[in-house]
């Protein structure tokens, strides 16, 4: 680049920062006229005919060599603006100038005009243009389809299906093909006023290309999709197989259930944390603070308060408060659990009080000559006032501390840093056992087997303690190292409890000596010293504080306190979101399955365990409502659906609970479908397909419908499985229930449709027409307001899969129906 | 290992297997290949017999297939020596000979690997033969050995239903649907990247590379770099993989060379050191040639069997033949099946739709 292409750079854009600045000022009503008229010309400037003609001149002879500076193309780019067609049609041009280009016809003034050059280059002189004019027009088209002008977009949506046509051989690469189709497709994506004309040449089949042209355009119409597929397979009227192969490439494959991903706020520093990070501290070293602090300011203030304190009034304080402390120990133990009794029957309120009280009974007892304590009898006046205001608070503290949702918010609050710790524990022991299994592989003296090897004698070895097994593999591979004898000999088996929490003496390896017939004993401590354990007691902790509030929940449910019991399913949520949060920040592999969270596990079980006692409906209904909580609290890999769906069978068994069993089946069916836990919809089918035979199948029928409707927003590519097994398992029915099947089978087709999974919609259609279903009247039945009023409100209260107007949809799906099984041979 | 007038050269090579075709397949037979793609007669003087093993299994296990196959292919030379007459029954015979061998050998193996190489040895002096064995870790470890090989295997998949079916099984498991973009981002983006794959068919091009490394070894996908960003697949003859990683592509006016990242090269089996893949179809040279002398052999048999004009006994031999090789090829693809029987019973089965059209052939 030379210095007079520098220049002109800055020629041009000082003029063009000058006359914006100037339009600026014009329109300003600030500005004076007199100013007005000395800046006016300067609006004028880019549009002189020297600046067109220096870009005109610079164009041809410098572009090639300027381009070739990114930095270069941006500054160019503000003069792309040709005035006419003519300049595209001059002559070829090099690839680097390919996306200059297709800035400059994007940036023509008018619809009108780049409708026109577009038509120009891509229909009327596409021979004469050369390759790279055409591709760059292409990728125009693609790219602002929406503004081609009706007139032009047929004749050059024709040209671009020409052009694509014959690119169909997988070991040839045709750009300019695949740009045509890209653009035909763009084209009849906009103007839906092409589709007649074009399904005219569906009639005998449509081409490959063709076919893939009109399916990508029909995915992304914003409207009207389904309409325009009928029109398109009522003109070529091909067999089953075929017309569902053009759905599915129909089909938007939208999936609800993808995860949105939103950058967190940072979570506040709250009172109650800090309390809970440095409240037990300074609660215990509350006494000698106010020693210090008082008698430096008595010292400061030259106060001196008269007389000095006896034994009487500490003694009397201490009396006092270890009254209260045990008062509280024995009503909190009546009231609560023993791990949440254990907490509210200490507080930090206590424990100042007792700092306190011990401080001032130790200035009390000491002499007056003292030298170290000089001002202790003037501090202790001070510390038997503060004494006797925390009594008080400490009582009051106390007794509110019994009731058991304070309890139980105070107890996960006070937990709330530990849990969060405990959790981030066992994703970091998550993650070192997903690598030590796959570094342990590569280890040839080490098998991984999932229970210890009864078949060959052996030398156990027990957990040395209760903790997680977590083995040390750089010392099994260091062990491999330095005694390579040990290969083919020996083998370490190692159970399946790596990375979980070990018993206490349980087996977690052993040492197979195979046909090695020297001591064994120098290779046992070596070995042993691999096998770590550590300490889990956080976790287990947390673990155990999930079933406590679970027995709580439980409890006041027993009692129809629902008040009690929400607030307590908001403790039990927050420990289990607090303890998850920490998992999965240490844990940072969503990709992988991880072993379940045990709090999580331990609230299942407890809740489910309760379930089963559950004597009212009250009850069912508050721990059905516990189990929707930690559902929705069950992130990626915690396998909660798995978990209840597990035990869906208990549940089911239980007499008097059918309804609201049913109503956990559907909940755990579509958390699992939102969370792609196959096993737990496997386990869910299964057991619907069992419940089927129940006399008041009705419930049944709805759930497994509901089930699958929702399946089609939220999992695309599960739902025609799905679908499949609704139909398979309703028509072992026959024509028991029929009104109901078909109700089904409507929801979904409906769902389908609105979801954009127009393929699933034909399935439904073509099975409801196998069965002898009449279209037309089931539009009538679906006109019947109490149909769509249950409908409505079906879909509202379970995720809203027929849409805002489920009569409209039903009807919708009804006349797709009519209109495929009738188009399709 | 000395012996008498003849030797035996057997030249040991490993692979490693997916287990996808077949569970139990341990080993086999690598067909050697002339220039023009015709078979060679191993036992010819001076040839070679490769045998391949599978490198993921128990080396006992690799061990015994080894003996194995060494003391079935001197029994069998045995037994075609002492047969007498027209080889009439040559298939029944030589299985029964195979099924002996490896009871033979399985009783041996008991006693551990040492004796069952003891055996094979007497076995070798008794038959007069000497032995030279040597180990290469590559079956193939020549290109052009591996394009040579091209013509007999596309012919497989084309001409055995059995192999075709298993082929677009295993395509299917992986290119049966379009591939689901899911994102974290706007809906828009999504939908859009959605709708370009359908538009660049990018699951066909997925498709045709699969089936290229399966039948033919290895399958080329190669990422356009510039806009209209794509992929497109070239045939395994016009590829070159350089020493340093990088793909020579040869198209049809001149030579283009491809950086690293923009070629997904997939292999059908893996060799230890080639960076080139075997064809999963390797297996299967041997029933292709098979039943191309059978049917020579029958063409032949069957313009004398008709004639007045030949001796009585070549028309009875003629019978005989034409008799065996219609046994032979009807039992063909039974025998395949059975060695398929995985893919077949536990992959879905394939759509119309894998492949571009006029393409479902290769």
């Amino acid at each position: 680049v030379k210095l007079r292409h520098v220049l002109q750079f800055v020629l041009a854009w000082g003029i063009r920062i000058t006359a914006t600045i100037a339009a600026y000022l014009l329109r300003s009503e600030a500005v004076p006229t007199f100013i007005k008229r000395l800046i006016n010309p300067f609006v004028l400037l880019p549009s002189t005919d020297l600046l067109q003609v220096h870009k005109v001149t610079f164009m041809a002879q410098e572009t090639e060599a300027a381009l070739k500076d990114p930095v270069h193309r941006l500054l160019l780019l503000p003069w792309l603006e040709p005035t006419s067609s003519a300049y595209l049609l001059s002559s070829d041009i090099s690839e680097k100038m390919l996306p200059l280009l297709t800035a400059r016809l994007l940036n023509l003034r008018t619809q009108e005009e780049r409708s026109r050059a577009l038509k120009e280059v891509i229909v009327e002189k596409q021979l004469e243009v050369g390759p790279r004019r055409l591709t760059a027009a292409l990728r125009v088209v693609q790219r602002a389809a929406e503004t081609i002008t009706s007139d032009d977009a047929g004749s050059i949506f024709r040209a671009c299906v020409k052009l694509s046509e014959g690119t169909v051989d997988p070991y040839q690469s045709h750009s300019i093909g695949i740009d045509a189709r890209l653009a035909a497709a763009s084209i009849l994506q906009h103007h839906p006023q092409l589709d007649e004309s074009v399904a005219s040449n569906f009639s005998g089949g449509p081409t490959f290309n063709l076919q893939t042209i009109v399916a990508a355009s029909l995915r992304l119409r914003p409207l009207e999709r389904e309409q325009a597929f009928l029109k398109y397979v009522g003109t070529w009227r091909p067999p089953l197989d075929k017309a569902l192969l053009f759905a599915i490439d129909c089909d938007l494959k939208f999936s609800a259930a993808d995860p949105i991903a939103v950058r967190e706020r940072k979570r506040t520093v709250q009172f109650h944390r800090l309390q809970d990070r440095f409240g037990p501290w300074t609660a215990v070293l509350l006494g000698p603070l106010l020693l210090l602090v008082g008698g430096a300011l008595q010292d400061l203030a030259e106060w001196h308060p008269s007389g000095t304190q006896g034994l009487a009034s500490p003694i009397a304080g201490i009396a006092i408060l270890v009254t209260a402390h045990v008062l509280a120990a024995e009503l909190s133990a009546a009231r609560l659990p023993g791990l949440i009794a254990r907490h509210s029957a200490s507080s930090s309120w206590l424990i100042a009080a007792y700092s306190v009280g011990m401080t001032l009974l130790l200035t009390s007892a000491t002499s007056d000559d003292c030298h170290w304590c000089l001002r202790i009898p003037d501090a202790s006046a001070t510390l038997t006032l503060v004494l006797f205001v925390l009594i008080v608070f400490v009582l009051w503290d106390l007794i509110k501390r019994t009731d058991p949702p304070t309890a139980a918010l105070r107890f996960a609050r006070s937990r709330g840093r530990r849990n969060f710790k405990a959790g981030q524990q066992l994703g970091h022991a998550q993650a070192t056992a997903f690598q030590a299994l796959r570094d342990l592989r590569a280890i040839n003296f080490v098998r991984l087997v999932s229970s210890p090897a009864k078949v060959e004698r052996r030398v156990p070895f027990g957990s040395p303690r209760r903790g997680l097994f977590l083995p040390d593999v750089r010392g099994l591979r260091s062990l491999s190292d330095q005694t390579p004898w040990i290969k083919g000999v020996i083998a370490v088996h190692l159970g399946a409890h790596i990375g979980t929490i070990v018993s206490e003496g349980e087996e977690i390896a052993s040492l197979v000596p195979g046909t090695f017939a020297g001591n064994l004993h120098p290779l046992l401590g070596s070995i042993r010293k691999c096998l770590r354990v550590i300490d889990a007691s956080g976790i287990e902790e947390a673990a155990e504080a999930s079933a406590v509030l679970t027995e709580m929940i439980a409890l006041a449910a027993k009692r129809g306190d629902e008040g009690a019991a929400a607030r307590l399913i908001d403790v039990l949520a927050q420990l289990i979101d607090t303890f998850s949060h920490g998992a999965r920040n240490a844990r940072a592999m969503e990709e992988e399955k991880v072993p379940v969270n045990p709090v999580q596990r331990t609230a299942v079980a407890a809740s489910i365990g309760a379930l089963l006692k559950s004597e009212t409906e009250v009850e069912r209904t508050i721990l059905s409502s516990v189990m929707g909580r930690l559902l929705d609290l069950g992130g990626l890999g915690d396998g909660v659906p798995t978990l209840i769906a597990a035990r869906i069978d208990e549940v089911l068994g239980v007499a008097d609970s059918r309804d609201s069993a049913l109503q956990l089946l559907r909940l755990v069916g579509i958390r699992a479908t939102e969370l792609g836990e196959t096993g737990a919809l496997l386990l869910i089918e299964d057991r619907l397909e069992r419940e089927l035979a129940h006399p008041a199948r009705e419930q049944v029928l709805e759930v497994a419908a509901n089930l699958t409707a929702i399946t089609v927003w939220l999992h695309y590519f599960r739902a025609q499985g799905l679908w499949d097994w609704y139909w398979t398992t309703v028509s072992t029915l026959g024509n028991q229930d029929l009104i109901n099947q078909v109700l089904g089978a409507v929801r979904i087709g409906a769902a389908a449709l609105l979801s954009g999974a127009i393929s699933v919609a034909c399935h439904v259609a073509r099975k409801l027409w196998e069965r002898g279903i009449d279209f037309g009247v089931l539009e009538q039945i679906l006109k019947d307001r109490s149909v769509a009023a249950r409908e409505q409100a079906l879909s509202d209260l379970f995720g809203g899969y027929a849409g805002v107007d489920a009569e409209a949809s039903f009807r919708s799906f009804a006349r797709f129906g009519k209109d495929f099984t009738a188009a399709v041979q | 290992m000395p012996g008498g007038d003849k030797t035996l050269r057997i030249r040991f090579c490993h692979f490693r297997h997916n287990h996808l075709l077949s569970p139990t397949l341990f080993g086999f037979h690598l067909r050697d290949l002339d220039v023009g793609g015709r078979p060679v007669d191993p036992l010819n003087q001076g040839a070679e017999v490769s045998y391949a093993i599978v490198l993921n299994l128990a080396v006992d296990l690799q061990r015994e297939v080894a003996i194995l196959f060494v003391s079935q292919l001197i029994q069998r030379q045995l037994k075609l020596e002492a047969m007498t007459g027209h080889a009439t029954q040559i298939d029944r015979d030589m299985e029964q000979q195979d099924i002996e061998t490896t009871r033979e050998i399985a009783d041996r193996m008991r006693y551990g690997w040492q004796a069952g190489v003891e055996l094979v040895r007497n076995q070798m002096q008794n038959a007069g033969w000497g032995l030279e064995a040597r180990y290469e870790p590559d079956p193939l470890p020549d290109r052009d050995l591996l394009m040579r090989r091209i013509p007999s295997l596309k012919r497989i998949y084309n001409e055995f239903q059995e192999v075709k079916d298993t082929i677009d099984r295993l395509v299917s498991a992986i290119g049966g649907k379009e591939p689901r973009i899911g994102s974290t981002g706007p809906t828009r983006i999504r939908n859009w990247l959605q709708q370009r794959q359908l538009l660049l068919h990018f699951r066909y091009y997925m498709n045709h590379a699969v089936r290229d490394a399966n039948v033919l070894g290895n399958g080329y996908f190669v990422f356009r770099q510039h806009e209209p960003l794509g992929a497109y697949n070239v045939e395994p003859e016009r590829v070159w993989i350089l020493s340093d990683g990088h793909y020579r592509i040869q198209q049809a006016d001149h030579e283009e060379e491809v950086a690293r990242d923009g070629v997904l090269h997939l292999r059908g089996i893996e060799q230890l050191e080639s960076p080139y893949g075997i064809s999963m179809l390797e297996v299967f040279l041997y029933h292709l040639e098979q039943r191309d002398v059978f049917d020579q052999v029958s063409s032949f048999a069957s313009s004398i069997v008709g004639r007045l004009d030949v001796p009585s006994e070549a028309r009875e031999w003629a019978r005989q033949a034409l008799e065996q090789s219609e046994r032979i090829t009807l039992s063909l693809p039974e025998r395949i099946s059975s060695m398929l029987w995985l893919p077949k019973e536990y992959l879905p089965t394939p759509g119309s739709d894998l492949y571009f059209p006029d393409h479902e052939h290769l």
